[in-house]
């Protein structure tokens, strides 16, 4: 899958000095693609969510083109492009993303519980896989608040992974976790471009560098590719 | 899809605190307008039932006993009563101008000592020219009433077959007669000789004095059906004029002045669901509408793992529907209990006739009832559903919505 941001830009109204318009993310056109883990780093508020959410279909651009290969993501109506997300997108949101009144199991199947279908017995296995992947095997059947903050991470990638989908959006996966879990989760994210997905990180952590393809750096709304002696 | 899978279901069952207050609410809906519903109909059953069984158009009784107060009381709420006339007033009427029936009635109450089973108006018709009885036991009873045998009101824990003491006489229940609503309903029907065998066995046994009540010169009340062609009120008025010591007595008023309180009840309890549900409607919508801004991060989640608009709007109404059903479930469940099982107290205490509609109709009120609450209770959370769908994935994860 070739994920494909065309002069992309998003604006926000918000009070500046000088204009009320306030550019999150200036015009971009940019290229990924699968089999690659990318890596965008960059300080806070400098777009990189913003950046993440429009080519995760969750966020509209104010302008341009988001295509996963030929299928232009914001032609869409809301009903075909939440599916499209349902299949082809798995999307780690920053800080915790529980759905308290389901258990660990539950939380990950989340993603087949949305569109009507009964569980079948290989995506009930295929969630068993993902439990004992991720370690929280004996967590399965378990209330989110009785998790740590690890746990609940991998919990959410899991649920992100549990379709198999192409594209993987992860927001800041390792902003509060130990450096054990921030290993943990990394490698799984690595194993998933290497598995031909492609992954993209976005993160204030230089660590995920060294799990990462290709680096941009997010700055002031605009994307620049960086050389590995840059990140510093 | 299996529903204990869905993620409604889930929130459902899983926050119980929750689900319990707004089901709460949603009880109070059914509760009322089942509630409201079953007494005022049970209201106009009564008034129905009594302008059938009344079946006459005069009714004539003693000057003594002719107080609207005493004569209601007894008609409406069964109050014992026992006046006597002449015997003779019975050929008067049958002779005058626009009366077309007459039949006599003769009032005994049974007394609450050792000789009587239990306390009781016991009325005894004439089953010859009898009009108004008649047609009522039609349905329970065929036969034709024997001495020492009785027909008893449908409140009166008694049933065929059933022996009971009367001043010392055994009297064996025949039949048990359909509910009305009205006094009937605690009354004891017999003919008139088993009257006299009982004030003659009170006597004899001198278990009860009973002075000069004697059934063969005197009556309790007599009733008159008027003729075609002639109008109730000035075959009265001529009742009045001509037959001394007596007063006749319109039923159809005594029905306007049950009607007339019967509107006001109705109306009262009637303003009564509509000010419960003012109350609740929008109590209930606000409940989902705070629910659902709470819930912004959950439908977030919801969102990002591929829940278009329609789904989520389609997760908040399937919730309030789950909620819904339940509440007006209980709310119905408990105003069919209570409304039977205190039916008799509000009765009393509204002094009015009350029957309840049969079983057949009170299942389908029940159902249209649960129905309607159900249907006005999931509607209360269209703009909880409404806002839940319009949210702002992207501002939500990153808490600032």
């Amino acid at each position: 899958m070739i994920v494909k941001a065309d002069e992309i830009t998003k604006q926000f109204l918000r009070k500046r000095e000088n204009s009320n318009v306030f550019y999150a993310v200036e015009k971009t056109t940019a290229e990924f693609r699968g089999g690659n883990l990318i890596m965008i780093y960059g300080q806070s508020g400098s777009g990189k969510s913003t950046w993440m959410n429009m080519l995760g279909g969750i966020l509209q651009p104010s302008s341009g083109r988001v295509l996963y290969d030929r299928t232009e993501l914001y032609a869409m109506d809301d009903d075909t492009l939440s599916k499209f997300r349902n299949q082809h997108i798995g999307m780690i949101p920053q800080g915790q993303t529980a759905i308290h009144s389901m258990n660990v199991r539950e939380n990950i199947l989340l993603p087949f519980s949305l569109y009507g279908k009964e569980i079948s017995a290989e995506t009930g296995e295929r969630a068993d896989r993902m439990l004992e992947e991720m370690g929280i095997a004996d967590l399965s059947a378990v209330m989110p608040s009785e998790l740590s903050g690890g746990e609940l991470r991998r919990m959410a990638i899991a649920r992100a992974l549990i379709r198999q989908p192409e594209v993987i959006f992860a927001d800041e996966p390792t902003g509060d976790l130990d450096d054990e879990n921030t290993r943990t989760v990394l490698s799984i994210l690595r194993r998933q471009a290497d598995m031909g997905k492609l992954v993209m990180v976005v993160t204030h952590d230089r660590e995920v560098a060294e799990f990462a393809d290709l680096t941009y750096r997010m700055s002031g709304g605009r994307l620049c590719l960086e050389e590995p002696e840059q990140i510093v | 899809m299996n529903i204990k899978n869905s993620i409604s279901f889930k929130n459902f069952t899983r926050k119980p605190a929750r689900t319990a207050a707004l089901c709460l609410l949603s009880v109070f809906l059914s509760f009322s307008v089942l509630g409201g519903s079953l007494v005022v109909l049970a209201l106009k059953g009564g008034l129905e039932s009594l302008e059938t069984r009344l079946g006459a158009d005069i009714m004539v009784v003693p000057y003594e006993a002719s107080t609207k107060a005493e004569l209601s009381g007894m008609v409406l709420q069964g109050n014992p009563g026992y006046f006597y006339m002449d015997r003779s007033v019975l050929e008067k009427l049958q002779d005058m101008d626009g009366v077309k029936q007459v039949s006599e009635q003769f009032y005994l109450a049974s007394a609450s000592a050792s000789c009587c089973s239990m306390a009781v108006q016991i009325i005894g018709y004439n089953p010859e020219t009898d009009f108004t009885i008649n047609p009522w036991i039609e349905k329970s009873y065929k036969g034709t009433l024997g001495e020492g045998e009785i027909l008893v009101g449908n409140d009166l824990n008694l049933f065929p077959g059933d022996c009971v003491m009367f001043y010392g006489t055994p009297c064996t229940v025949a039949a048990k007669l359909d509910k009305t609503g009205t006094y009937l309903d605690t009354s004891v029907y017999t003919g008139e000789e088993t009257i006299k065998t009982l004030i003659g066995a009170a006597k004899e046994k001198k278990i009860y004095d009973f002075g000069e009540v004697d059934p063969d010169r005197i009556v309790s009340c007599v009733l008159i059906n008027v003729e075609d062609g002639y109008s109730v009120e000035e075959v009265r008025n001529d009742i009045k004029l001509h037959v001394r010591k007596v007063e006749a007595v319109q039923t159809q008023d005594m029905i306007t002045d049950v009607s007339g309180q019967l509107t006001g009840t109705s109306d009262f309890v009637m303003v009564l669901i509509g000010v419960l549900w003012i109350l609740a409607l929008p109590i209930l919508g606000t409940a989902f509408v705070m629910i659902a801004n709470e819930r912004k991060k959950e439908f977030a989640i919801l969102r990002v793992a591929g829940a278009s608009r329609k789904i989520l709007a389609a997760i908040m109404m399937k919730e309030a529907l789950l909620i819904n059903v339940l509440g007006s479930l209980i709310g119905a469940v408990l105003a069919v209990a209570l409304t039977v099982l205190f039916g008799s107290l509000l009765e009393s205490s509204l002094g009015l006739p009350f029957l309840l509609p049969g079983a057949g109709k009170m299942v389908a009120i029940s159902i249209a009832a649960v129905a309607v609450s159900v249907l006005a209770g999931t509607l209360s959370a269209v703009i909880a559903a409404w806002r839940i769908s319009r949210i702002d994935t992207a501002l939500i994860l990153r808490g600032e919505n």
